[in-house]
């Protein structure tokens, strides 16, 4: 799986949830990407995010950070 | 399997006038038998509720009373002369006598003149209704004689492929022409010349050059063999029929197959249907012929590779090589490593086996279905807002919409039985707002006029929905009283406070969406003030990066307004394949069990371990989009395609190819050797819709029977094919008929608890949710409530999508379907429907092909970022300047060559109808090169 | 000083040269220095004497006739400016005897203003009716209506006072007023002359009958064989505008009512009502099954009064006379005047406004002076085509519905067609099966099919083929047709060819006893 794909995705997510604040942003993608996405999917992104400067969004980033262990 | 055994139901007679709704009833006496019938039924249909068949040619009770054979002609007490039974209502205390030997003598005289100008031998097989009605009312000796002045020298009309008309037989009662303009809706046949010369023209043109669009109305209304099926003409008349469903789009007609032995003859649309109620589309009545087509593959084939040559193989050994195949994969590369991808084409029952082979026997989640290109943004927001993913009104709803908001869709083409029934009422007054960058046909159409047409830049949904529920928030058009007793006061301020933000209004977005600020406060008023506004939409909505967030933007607006929970009202998918509905409610999204219930909901996980005995995954599995992605990247190695050409269908194909061909097994059940079959390993045969015993649940969440017309050509149910794999694998699973499934489905999902086949049979169709609560089905969904309880508001911020046009790529290309055409065109262009669209054609406006040097009829070459394809131009005022349009029911023509890996963020339902293109003239090329190339 | 001479416009007038002795008289009273004002009045209706030239002498209009253009010099030699004498003079045009002794109500003002010149309708009358009905309630217009016994002109006599009530009655915001222009019938031209000569009493007639009824719009639906009345029509209707009389503010009540005319294309059934309501749509015209009846669901399904040119000609003289002033006139149950009109082999062919009652022979032999030919009447057509065919011994017929009902005949629109007795009976009734073949609608069975098998029987019969079996089927089609069709036009194709068959079998081949038999 392309980590470029997963973070384009991941920030999109993050992006249409310009109506919250900041915190329920961050909550709404962490709940997103538990309920749909696949584990894999999730583990290949937090690796990414641990990795450094991986072009997530700061509320994508943050929601990533939250996620459960996958 | 049990064939042909349809179950008994009530045959309904032809009541010769349509029924009158209405309380206040009328009781008179016909023929000495007192009957009691809505006040303004015709006479003719009184007698009929009596049981009394008056005689009669030009009534028929789908057309309004028409009153020109007279052959219905009866006396009353107390009158003068002998008035038509069909125009006549019923009077309170009226006496009627349908026979007398005054009006026998009338009929015989008419049936005399008739039959001076008939042909005697057009009555094969009870075809011709004129002779029957010779024979009831005893005429027997024509003393006009033939040799008067007639029309049995007049030539054949044969031009459309699928019926001709044969002038000679006609009887002019007009009864096609009303089909056309009261049924249909088209206006395309008319009575041309006056007295003994009226004859039935094509508006002076033949058939095929005409404005008709073969839905068979007409031909269906015919009383003699005038207007006749083709295959008829050649098979001759059908002597048994089997109701069953169309397999084509998302409205879900009931047809009688009528066959001849165990040939096909014709399909005609049921009356009983609840979708159709008697109408049919060019797809559904004529284009079967696919289902025998010399194409079809009907033995199943494996190859070592796909540069192998097919081998045929038995049943057998293909189980066999598949299940040994996957079985190895996972060994070697984990559990996660092989998917399923369910048809929306299929049954419920087949599509219910392959997720159940998926989540049991291959033991994870790894299950989608091709609804994830098309209204998957559909299950998530309505699901998110009104508790539910579906649609929230039947069909018949629209009858009393007063303001149809039509949004992304194009129902003439894509859905041409429900646009009937919605042309119906527009034609009665309800008022038309269009949203598409296109001039659909609906925008101007015979007797209908859009009030406003809204013609928005592909990608700029969100900006307009907001704009509109701006226009009703800011302007006090909410309904309060709806809001307030029916949804969430907290969710509904949060929304209220966001959309009045002023960077939603009108004026705001009119940069975005390039539609003039006045049109949308004109529209939003016209919808948030009517008695009752229905929001119907399509691809166009969902195909879009916020497709999910624009299925919400509408829920939003119709609750906003009062405008959800009874008939008239509603937000409702047009679903583009028969079983879309279907294949979503059947668990084939990778986190939901069937029924729309999250994997990770322990109880519903316990239910389903229960009863299948197998551990089930908590966590979702991949979607398609990221078992592409997951292919290419190397850990996604094993794929089984259920009737879905995703190597056509599937956005951005060269990026699809790649995958495909990444992958080491690849099971492709198809009845055609697809593009996709192409890189396939294992090739299942399928069934057509006429072997196949099931359900197809359609748009309006009713649950049809498919019954078989013909034993399998592939001598195995497709439903078996899948339980045998997964019994292969090691998980046994297996039953004795169709029936058995169905049960299942009823046993672990809730709202199909109270569905059976025999509920089915008897019943005729059922309408989730169907259970306990309602055990004769739901036609209208969240009546008194919503189905999570109160409604739920979703703010909608809008996002442009980066498909953006630039100097690269200055031209946005959105896509869409065509009448004759049905998705790929793997089942249409295998049928003389390649008569009306040979080929996929580019729609541009005139500046954008003069700034080229493109006329109209060149090639063109159309590239995006991510490929080039070739097709041929057509310049046309449909499409505002700066937006190219096109279909992609060929192969050749490649649309989705050019089509993004864009997707929605809630779902990744792809981004069809926005991508930024360029186009410049072309040489004439071999499509299928350049197709190769691709 | 002045003269003013009146010339008819009058299209039965310009076909006989009624513009060129126009041309000619101001030519020739330029040339001699005579100072002359033309005035192209609508006909009087002594279609003999057209073009008939008045000149108005010391208030009375002296009358000559008929005149043509080379008549012109020799007439102003004679004195013409002055009403001298000459061998076409008639001498003062209200004494003469044919005018004199008519009843004229509806054409009251026909011939003798300018058809376009509202001052003039005003001064002779015009507009008193609009202006008490404007200050009448709706109910009131339609009672006096109602009362005045006023019954449809155009050929079924139906009350035009219940159709209105039934319109008013109707519920709805939108309804309609039409008027049925489309003179088919053989014989009959006096639609054509009220709108031609005087259009503003139609224009009143239909402006009253919206505000009785809540319409606010009326169409003319117009033959196209009219092209004069249509272009005088609109320009009628242009200058009421300018009035202030059509428009959004009827004479200053507030009240909206505007008119639009529409042409016809040629078919004989548009003036059938129903077909005339679909043409008005912009539609094939074919008929309507009924009910639903117009007056319930008519123009674009709305309530819709539809009433001929006559009926509604009739109704200002209701409302500015009163109701009784029209109930005294007429016969039995036919009350009020109707305008006749003699055509065929007649002497003095032309319109005659009378009470309903006038025998038939006052019209035919006194008016009309009987055959142009000279020779003895054999048959009389009243009614249209589709009239029976009455024979000498019925002359003393009153002109009446009902009595003429009792007859076997109707009084129709009017017109009256006298042969004498060189006609083929056969061939005529041929011709009344031809003439139905070629304008049926085409819609019901029996009319579209048998008025062509009527043709092929009569000839077989004319023919001497199967006399018997063709005559039995003959009076078999003829049942199916009167009893089966959808409208009058195959109803009543059978009346004038069983009238011809019994009272002329002769002409058949036949005897009276194989007829009657």
């Amino acid at each position: 799986m392309s980590v470029k794909d997963l973070v384009r995705m991941a920030n999109q997510i993050a992006v249409n949830q310009a109506h919250l604040s900041d915190d329920d942003a961050v909550a709404l993608v962490a709940q997103h990407l538990t309920m749909f996405w696949a584990p894999a999917l999730r583990r290949d992104l937090q690796v990414a995010a641990e990795s450094g400067d991986t072009g997530l969004n700061a509320v994508a980033l943050r929601a990533v950070r939250q996620l459960q262990p996958a | 399997m049990t064939l042909l055994h349809e179950p008994a139901r009530r045959v309904l007679s032809d009541m010769g006038t349509p029924a009158v709704p209405g309380e206040s009833t009328v009781e008179v006496e016909i023929d000495g038998l007192a009957v009691t019938v809505p006040e303004g039924t015709s006479i003719m249909r009184a007698a009929a509720e009596a049981g009394i068949d008056v005689p009669k040619l030009c009534a028929t009770d789908t057309l309004k009373s028409f009153g020109s054979c007279r052959v219905c002609l009866v006396e009353i007490e107390g009158r003068p002369g002998a008035p038509a039974s069909c125009t006549t209502p019923v009077a309170p205390g009226m006496k009627v006598a349908t026979s007398s030997p005054k009006v026998d003598r009338l009929r015989r005289g008419i049936i005399e003149l008739y039959l001076s100008d008939h042909p005697a031998d057009s009555c094969a097989d009870g075809a011709c209704e004129l002779h029957a009605m010779a024979e009831t009312v005893g005429l027997t000796d024509v003393r006009y004689g033939q040799q008067g002045h007639n029309h049995l020298n007049i030539e054949v009309d044969a031009s459309n492929p699928y019926f001709s008309f044969d002038p000679k037989a006609c009887i002019v009662c007009s009864r096609c022409v009303r089909a056309c303009d009261e049924v249909q809706g088209t206006f395309a046949l008319t009575v041309e010349g006056r007295g003994f010369e009226s004859l039935i023209s094509a508006s002076g043109t033949s058939f095929m050059e005409s404005e008709c669009v073969s839905c068979g109305a007409c031909v269906q209304a015919c009383p003699t063999t005038a207007l006749q099926e083709k295959s008829v003409i050649e098979l001759g008349m059908p002597t048994r029929t089997v109701k069953t469903t169309c397999a084509y789009c998302g409205v879900g007609c009931s047809f009688d197959a009528e066959m001849r032995g165990d040939e096909l003859v014709r399909m005609t649309p049921s009356k009983e249907g609840g979708a159709n109620e008697g109408h049919s589309c060019v797809k559904g009545r004529f284009a079967w012929g696919y289902a025998t087509h010399r194409e079809r593959i009907t033995v199943p084939m494996v190859r070592e590779s796909i540069t192998d040559e097919w081998r045929e193989v038995s049943w057998d050994e293909a189980i066999a090589f598949t299940a040994q195949r996957f079985t190895t994969l996972q060994e070697q590369y984990g559990p996660d490593s092989i998917g399923g991808i369910t048809s929306s084409r299929c049954t419920n029952e087949e599509v219910f086996v392959v997720q159940k082979m998926v989540r049991a026997a291959f033991g994870n989640n790894n299950v989608d279905t091709c609804a994830r290109v098309c209204h998957s943004p559909t299950g998530y927001g309505l699901k998110q807002t009104f508790g539910t993913s579906a649609g929230t009104q039947d069909f018949k709803s629209v009858e009393d919409a007063d303001v149809i908001l039509l949004i992304g869709a194009n129902p003439t083409d894509a859905h041409p039985v429900f646009a009937s029934r919605m042309k119906k009422r527009l034609r009665q007054g309800a008022q038309l707002v269009v949203v598409d960058p296109r001039r659909i046909d609906l925008v101007r159409t015979p007797h209908i006029e859009a009030a406003h047409h809204l013609p928005l830049l592909p990608g700029t949904n969100v900006a307009m929905v907001n704009a509109l529920a701006h226009v009703v928030v800011s302007e006090g058009l909410v309904d309060r009283e709806f809001v307030a007793s029916r949804c969430e006061d907290e969710s509904f301020a949060a929304w209220e406070s966001f959309i009045a933000r002023p960077e939603n209004s009108p004026e705001a977005m009119e940069s975005a969406t390039g539609v003039a600020a006045s049109e949308i406060r004109a529209a939003a008023r016209l919808y948030a003030t009517a008695p009752n506004a229905a929001i119907y939409y399509g691809l166009g909505v969902t195909e879009h990066s916020q497709g999910s967030t624009m299925v919400m933007g509408m829920a939003n607006l119709a609750m906003a307004t009062g405008n959800i929970g009874r008939n008239g009202v509603g937000v409702n998918p047009l679903r583009g394949q028969n079983n879309v509905q279907g294949s979503c409610d059947m668990g084939s999204f990778p986190h939901e069990f069937s029924g729309y219930r999250h994997v990770s909901d322990d109880t519903v996980r316990v239910l389903f371990e229960d009863a299948w005995g197998r551990e089930m995954r908590a966590e979702p599995g991949l979607r398609i989009p990221n078992m592409f992605d997951a292919a290419v990247a190397g850990t996604f190695r094993g794929l089984f395609v259920q009737g879905e050409d995703v190597a056509q269908s599937d956005p951005n194909i060269t990026h699809v190819t790649a995958a495909l061909t990444a992958l080491d097994t690849l099971v492709v059940q198809d009845l055609f050797l697809n593009e996709t079959a192409k890189f396939a390993h294992v090739f299942l045969p399928g069934t057509s819709f006429l072997e196949k015993d099931g359900t197809f649940t359609n748009a309006e969440r009713r649950i049809n029977r498919v019954r078989p017309v013909m034993a399998p050509k592939t001598g195995k149910d497709e439903w078996q094919v899948a339980c045998d794999i997964a019994t292969a694998m090691g998980y046994p699973m297996g039953y004795d008929e169709a029936s058995q499934i169905m049960d299942e489905i009823a046993q672990v999902t809730p709202t199909f608890s109270g569905v059976s086949f025999a509920h089915l049979d008897e019943a005729g169709s059922l309408q989730w949710p169907c259970n306990d609560a309602a055990p004769e089905g739901t036609p209208i969904m969240h009546v008194d409530e919503f189905v999570r309880g109160k409604g739920h508001f979703v703010p909608t911020p809008y996002v442009p999508t980066d498909e953006k046009a630039n100097r690269k790529f200055p031209l946005l290309l959105t896509t869409g379907r065509i009448l004759s055409q049905y998705n790929v065109g793997a089942q249409t262009r295998r049928t003389a429907n390649v008569e009306w669209h040979s080929e996929d054609l580019l729609e541009m406006h005139e500046a954008d092909a003069a700034e080229r040097g493109i006329s109209e009829g060149d090639w063109v070459a159309l590239n995006s970022r991510v490929g080039e394809t070739h097709m041929r131009a057509h310049i046309t005022d449909r499409v505002p300047q700066g937006v190219v349009y096109t279909t992609f029911h060929h192969p050749e023509s490649g649309a989705n060559v050019v089509t993004t890996e864009n997707s929605d963020w809630a779902t990744n339902c792809p981004e069809y109808k926005v991508t930024a293109v360029q186009m410049r003239p072309a040489n004439a090329v071999d499509p299928h090169r350049v197709r190769a190339d691709a | 000083m002045t003269v003013t001479v009146y010339i008819p416009r009058d299209s039965s007038a310009r076909a006989v040269g009624a513009d060129e002795v126009a041309v000619a008289l101001t030519a020739e009273a330029a040339r001699r220095g005579d100072e002359i004002r033309i005035v192209r009045n609508g006909s009087r209706g002594m279609l003999w004497l057209e073009p008939f030239v008045e000149v108005e002498v010391d208030g009375t209009r002296v009358g000559y006739g008929p005149v043509q253009a080379g008549d012109v010099a020799a007439l102003l030699d004679a004195g013409l400016l002055t009403g001298a004498d000459h061998g076409l003079k008639h001498g003062a045009v209200d004494d003469l005897p044919w005018l004199a002794r008519q009843d004229r109500l509806t054409y009251a003002r026909m011939g003798v203003i300018d058809p376009l010149d509202l001052a003039d309708y005003e001064t002779h009358g015009g507009l008193a009716g609009l202006r008490n009905a404007v200050a009448m309630t709706p109910q009131e217009v339609v009672d006096a209506v109602s009362a005045s016994g006023l019954r449809g002109r155009g050929g079924a006599g139906f009350p035009a006072g219940r159709k209105w009530q039934t319109v008013l009655s109707a519920p709805g915001d939108t309804k309609y007023i039409c008027c049925n222009a489309d003179e088919g019938d053989s014989g009959t031209y006096a639609d054509r002359m009220l709108m031609e000569g005087d259009p503003f009493t139609l224009l009143e007639g239909m402006t009253i009958a919206g505000l009785a009824v809540g319409a606010t719009h009326g169409y003319i639906y117009i033959r196209s064989e009219y092209p004069d009345a249509r272009d005088i029509l609109n320009a009628a209707i242009g200058a009421a505008r300018t009035f202030g009389w059509l428009g959004t503010d009827v004479l200053g009540s507030g009240r909206a009512f505007d008119i639009n005319v529409r042409m016809g294309a040629g078919a004989y059934i548009c003036g059938e009502e129903t077909s005339m309501l679909d043409s008005l749509e912009g539609k094939r015209g074919m008929v309507r099954a009924k009910p639903p009846l117009p007056a319930l669901e008519g123009l674009f399904g709305k309530p819709t009064v539809v009433n001929n040119v006559l009926t509604l000609g009739s109704v200002p003289f209701v409302l500015a006379e009163g109701a009784d002033a029209h109930a005294s006139r007429g016969l039995d149950r036919s009350l009020g005047t109707q305008v006749f009109q003699l055509a065929g082999n007649i002497k003095q062919g032309g319109v005659v406004e009378l009470g309903f009652g006038v025998t038939l022979r006052e019209l035919v032999e006194d008016f009309g002076g009987g055959t142009a030919s000279g020779r003895p009447i054999r048959a009389i057509q009243v009614g249209g085509p589709l009239g029976s065919y009455l024979t000498p011994d019925q002359l003393d017929l009153p002109m009446e519905y009902e009595t003429f009902a009792a007859a076997g005949a109707m009084v129709g629109h009017g017109g009256i067609v006298v042969h004498d007795d060189t006609v083929d009976m056969a061939k005529l009734a041929r011709f009344a099966m031809e003439f139905c073949s070629e304008e049926s609608c085409g819609k019901c069975t029996p009319c579209r099919v048998g008025s062509t098998r009527g043709v092929e029987v009569i000839d077989r019969i004319t023919a001497g083929d199967d006399r018997a079996g063709n005559l039995t089927l003959l009076l078999d089609l003829c049942d199916v047709m009167t009893d089966g069709s959808l409208c009058a036009m195959g109803g009543l194709t059978p009346m004038p060819v069983l009238s011809a068959l019994t009272k002329f079998p002769e002409d058949f081949g036949l005897t009276a006893q194989e007829v009657t038999s």
